[in-house]
This record gives structure tokens, C-alpha cells and sequence, in this order.
């Protein structure tokens, strides 16, 4: 049949053609003027289903716990509810699951879980950087101890929540996590290139958010004193410096100049 | 910082070489796709492979496992890098974050080869993550051709661009796939990569002899082959890129006529899905230097 319309341009063509992959229910040649040839209705079936399938598998790589908690069926109707709601903008796919626990807001536990998860993935491929040893503290004069500053690993992460993912994490359990009694914080790691974990006491949560804030030893110190009796603070402070350093936590120590 | 080797030049002294200018040394004999679960299994002893081709956007991270292991396998294999998001033929503005963190890879891993694929990913910002295909056009040829420049001067580095599978046709197409892909080699200076599996699905889907298509190309702008597997769709009627089996007798025999035309070839096996384990991949490459030799040798007697 003879076309009496001047063809499209690559962006007409373009624009047609993601929107009829996007939308199921969009017809194929919808304006009439960029048909396409042959059997068009199976192709598009195959780049419709490809686009679905391929980034539910991310989402499946970037959560699997969640996966496993949800099952595969409300896991990939989470998954295509997301697609739709946050469609992919960036060139690597490593970032499209970023904000999935925004669509667990009634769901408290999962949305625990998913930012956990998505942390994970954010620690594993996080930049390198070298630890410090104890042995790097030897030389250290006295006066140097309460301004002595850490700078810790890049692919530490904390994140605190109300819910019990130990038992998930641990492959012990897939049911949905229960509810603590109060607020914790994990701390991610990575170490000889893997993901570490552990659930903080809340002095140590509250020490290490001080150090991440850029406290020196001696801040450090005056932030246990709300846990601890004053007699017992520097030992406190000394034990978690040396569990950070023994853990890989800690890539560099510098002290503020003499005076 | 770590001290690499440059590869591609003898020992000896007094070669200058920086990255901005550097030509890399031609990538020879036949590769493997690098798979993250073939990585200790590679770096564990001698393995008969000549070269690896890493998937680009894998490593466009700050660290970890995925860079650890691309510079020890980079410190003993000749790398080609291979990007899936390049998105040459898009109508939207080459994605200059892109291009600078490939080029960032590429001066980190020194490879013999970069390519991407004539597609396009998406348009309008969105990026569908899937090789989508272009209309057959003049006007298609000299956006991509014009781009692939952009692309070469941003890298420093040549291009090659692969033929894509695809499971549809524009109405408005006006070249054959072969003269499109021949096309905009030649207007761009790009080299091909060649992938038997997508020309042979194309051929079944849109119903041409992949002889011909073979024929048609210019054997200076082919610089890769790849081998791959295929499967069908739920109808039968079409073919689909999935590679997740081996390679077919039809691509196999594909290859013996491709080698007749093109000599020589670095050709590769690439395998996503039901990987096995890496000596299995071994033995079906040599397969692909059998191949090679009986086509080759032949020629030559
Ligand atoms: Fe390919």
C-alpha cells in the first residue's frame, strides 16, 4: 500500500517506539504515521516483556531477602508498580533500585529491609581504601590522644530501624522481620571485599556517629559520658577505638597540630 | 598508587606512550566474555583464552570485588571493554558522564578495543536498558556517524559498534540492515563488531539469507567477531538474542563462511545465562580455533 505520509524522524520514531514499549496498552503505529513492518505486534510483545523482565531481575539482584520474604509473585508486582513509578534515568541499571523501600511506606518492616538491603550494595562497590593497624597508634604521645581524628572506610554505612533483620540476615528465617522494642543501628562494612554487618550497642552508635561527625578522641570520650559512670568512659573509649581499628573500620588517624 | 603494566609493548626502553594518544595494540586470537563467577576460576591458573571482553558498565563503580578482580585478570589478559548504554543512535545529547567514566575505565584497564552497539537505550532521559533498534535511514547514518566522532574524541580511543538483534522493522526504513551498518562505518571511521548470532536471528526474523549480509560488509571495518546462542520466542515464529545456550550449528556454519571472507577475526563466545563452568566455554572456543584453522589453513594451501 502506498503511504502518503512523509516519514518520521528519528526522534518521532523513537519517541513512538518507547512509549509503545512503556505502555502495554499503546497501540502499535498509534498516530497512524510510524507503522511498523511485518509482524508488529509480536515484536513489541518481545521488547515489552524483555524490559519488564530484565529490570525485575535487577531489583531481584539489588533485594534478595526481600525477595525471599515477599515470594516471587508480590515481589514482581512490587517490581512493575516501581518500574512504572520510577522508570530507569541512568545509563547503568546499578542505580535503578534505589528508592524501592519509598513504595513500602505501609509496610514498616519491608521498607527496613529494602533500605538494608540497598545499603549493602552501596557497601560492596564502594571506593577502596587502606585500613590502619593498631600498631599505627604506638608512636602517639599523650597530649595527641584527645585530638586524634579518624577518618573512616568509605564503604561504611549506618542505618538505624525498629526491626529485627538478624534472623534474615542470617538465612535463618524468610518471615517478614519483627518488630524491636526501640530504634537500633547497623553498621555495613566491607572487608577483604566482602559486606559485613552488625547490630550496634547504642553507646557504640552514638560514638560512632560523633566520629563520623569529625570528633576528636577526646569528643569521642565526652559523648560516652552520657552512657557510662566517668570512671569507666576512657576505657570504653579505648576498647571500641580498638575493636574499629582490629574491624577494618578505621583507613586513616591524623591529630590536629601541636600547639 | 598501583603499578600497572602497560601492555602492547615489548620490554626494552624508550617508547613514549600516554593514554591521551597511545593507539592500542590490535586485539589477536579468541576471547571469553568475563563473568563475575569465572573470576577466581581465571585467575586460579592458565587459562586457553586469549583475551577477555568486560562488560563496561559492570565497573563504573568506586571499588570493591568488581574493580579488585578486572585489574588482576587486566594485569594478565588483554581486555576489550563492551558497553550495552553508549546509546549512540538515541535522538537525546550523548551523556557526557558517561563518556567520561568510560574513559576513566578505559585509562585504568589500557583495552585493545572498545565497542558499544548500533541501537539506541532510550530517549527523552529514559533509558529502557535494551538494545532498541534503529531505523534503517540515511538520516540514522550520519546521526550516528556524527556521534561516533564525538564519542572517539571524548575516549581518545576507536570505537566499534556491533549489529544488534532485533523483533521489528520500521515502515520507513530505506536501507537493508547491511548497507545501514556498512554505512555508517564507513561515514564514521568506526570499526564493526560483528555478531554471526544477531545477523543469523535477523535473518529468521525478518526473513533474509545471512550469506548476504555477510558478503555485503566491507572486510576492513570488521574488527570482532562474536559467536552466541539463541532461543525462540513462546510463538515460534521469532528468534531472541538471549544468549543462554550454545552456540548453534546454523551460527557455526555462519562462521566458516564469514572466516572465508574476512580471514582472520578475533571472535569470542559470549554467554550470559545458564553460564557453565568456565572450561566448558574453553572447550567450545576451541572449537571456534578449530574452526578458524580448517577455514584458514585451508586458504593459505
Ligand atoms: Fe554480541
Amino acid at each position: 500500500m502506498m503511504s502518503v505520509h512523509r516519514a518520521p524522524s528519528l526522534l518521532q520514531a523513537q519517541q513512538w517506539l518507547q512509549r509503545s514499549v512503556l505502555a502495554e496498552d499503546e497501540p502499535v503505529g498509534a498516530d497512524g504515521r510510524l507503522v511498523v513492518a511485518g509482524d508488529a505486534e509480536e515484536g513489541l510483545r518481545i521488547y515489552r516483556e524483555a524490559y519488564r523482565l530484565r529490570l525485575l531481575e535487577v531489583l531481584r539482584d539489588d533485594y534478595p531477602l526481600l525477595h525471599a520474604v515477599l515470594g516471587e509473585d508480590a515481589f514482581a508486582r512490587l517490581g512493575l508498580r516501581y518500574l512504572s513509578a520510577y522508570p530507569s534515568r541512568s545509563p547503568s541499571a546499578r542505580w535503578f533500585g534505589r528508592d524501592l523501600r519509598e513504595l513500602l511506606a505501609d509496610r514498616p518492616a519491608l521498607a527496613d529491609l529494602a533500605g538494608f538491603e540497598w545499603l549493602q550494595g552501596e557497601c560492596f562497590d564502594a571506593a577502596d581504601a587502606d585500613v590502619v593497624v593498631l600498631e599505627d597508634l604506638a608512636g602517639l604521645p599523650p597530649d595527641a590522644w584527645p585530638e586524634l581524628r579518624l577518618t573512616l572506610h568509605p564503604s561504611l554505612r549506618r542505618r538505624s530501624g525498629d526491626h529485627d533483620l538478624a534472623p534474615l540476615l542470617r538465612g535463618e528465617s524468610t518471615d517478614e522481620p519483627a518488630r524491636l522494642t526501640g530504634a537500633r543501628t547497623w553498621l555495613l562494612w566491607r572487608r577483604q571485599r566482602q559486606v559485613h554487618w552488625r547490630l550496634l550497642d547504642d553507646d557504640e552508635a552514638d560514638a560512632l556517629q560523633a566520629v563520623a561527625m569529625g570528633a576528636g578522641f577526646g569528643g569521642l570520650c565526652e559523648r560516652l559520658c552520657a552512657w557510662h559512670e566517668p570512671e569507666r568512659v576512657a576505657l570504653r573509649a579505648a576498647a571500641l577505638l580498638k575493636r574499629w581499628i582490629v574491624d577494618g573500620l578505621v583507613s586513616g588517624l591524623r591529630s590536629a597540630p601541636m600547639s | 598508587m598501583v603499578f600497572r603494566r602497560r601492555r602492547g609493548q615489548g620490554l626494552g626502553a624508550g617508547i613514549e606512550d600516554s593514554p591521551m594518544t597511545s593507539k592500542p595494540a590490535p586485539l589477536r586470537g579468541f576471547g571469553l566474555g568475563l563473568r563475575p563467577p569465572h573470576y577466581e576460576a581465571i585467575l586460579a591458573g592458565a587459562v586457553r583464552v586469549d583475551w577477555f571482553e568486560a562488560l563496561s558498565e559492570n565497573y563504573f563503580v568506586d571499588g570493591g570485588a568488581p574493580l579488585y578482580f578486572l585489574d588482576r585478570i587486566a594485569e594478565r589478559y588483554p581486555i576489550a571493554l563492551h558497553g550495552v548504554s553508549l546509546s549512540i543512535g538515541s535522538a537525546d545529547a550523548l551523556d557526557r558522564d558517561y563518556l567520561r567514566t568510560l574513559r576513566r575505565l578505559a585509562d585504568r584497564v589500557q583495552p585493545r578495543l572498545i565497542s558499544d552497539h548500533l541501537c539506541w537505550t532510550g530517549v527523552d532521559g529514559a533509558r529502557l536498558h535494551d538494545l532498541l533498534p534503529l531505523p534503517q535511514t540515511e538520516e540514522a547514518v550520519r546521526h550516528v556517524a556524527a556521534r561516533v566522532r564525538q564519542v572517539q574524541d571524548a575516549l581518545q580511543r576507536p570505537l566499534v559498534l556491533e549489529n544488534v538483534s532485533s523483533y521489528l522493522r520500521y515502515a520507513h526504513d530505506t536501507l537493508p540492515e547491511w548497507e545501514f551498518l556498512d554505512a555508517v562505518a564507513s561515514e564514521s571511521g568506526c570499526g564493526l563488531l560483528l555478531d554471526l548470532n544477531n545477523v543469523y536471528v535477523n535473518s529468521v526474523n525478518h526473513g533474509f539469507d545471512a550469506r548476504v549480509y555477510v558478503d555485503a560488509l566491507s572486510t576492513r571495518h570488521v574488527r570482532q567477531i562474536h559467536l552466541a546462542g539463541h532461543s525462540r520466542s513462546l510463538d515460534g515464529r521469532l528468534l531472541i538474542d538471549t544468549h543462554d545456550a550454545d552456540v548453534p550449528e546454523a551460527v557455526w556454519r555462519l562462521y566458516e563462511h564469514a572466516l572465508r571472507r574476512y580471514g582472520a577475526v578475533p571472535t569470542m563466545i559470549e554467554r550470559d545465562d545458564h553460564l557453565p563452568p568456565l572450561s566448558q566455554l574453553v572447550a567450545e572456543l576451541d572449537r571456534a580455533r578449530a574452526v578458524a584453522s580448517a577455514v584458514l589453513d585451508r586458504q593459505v594451501a
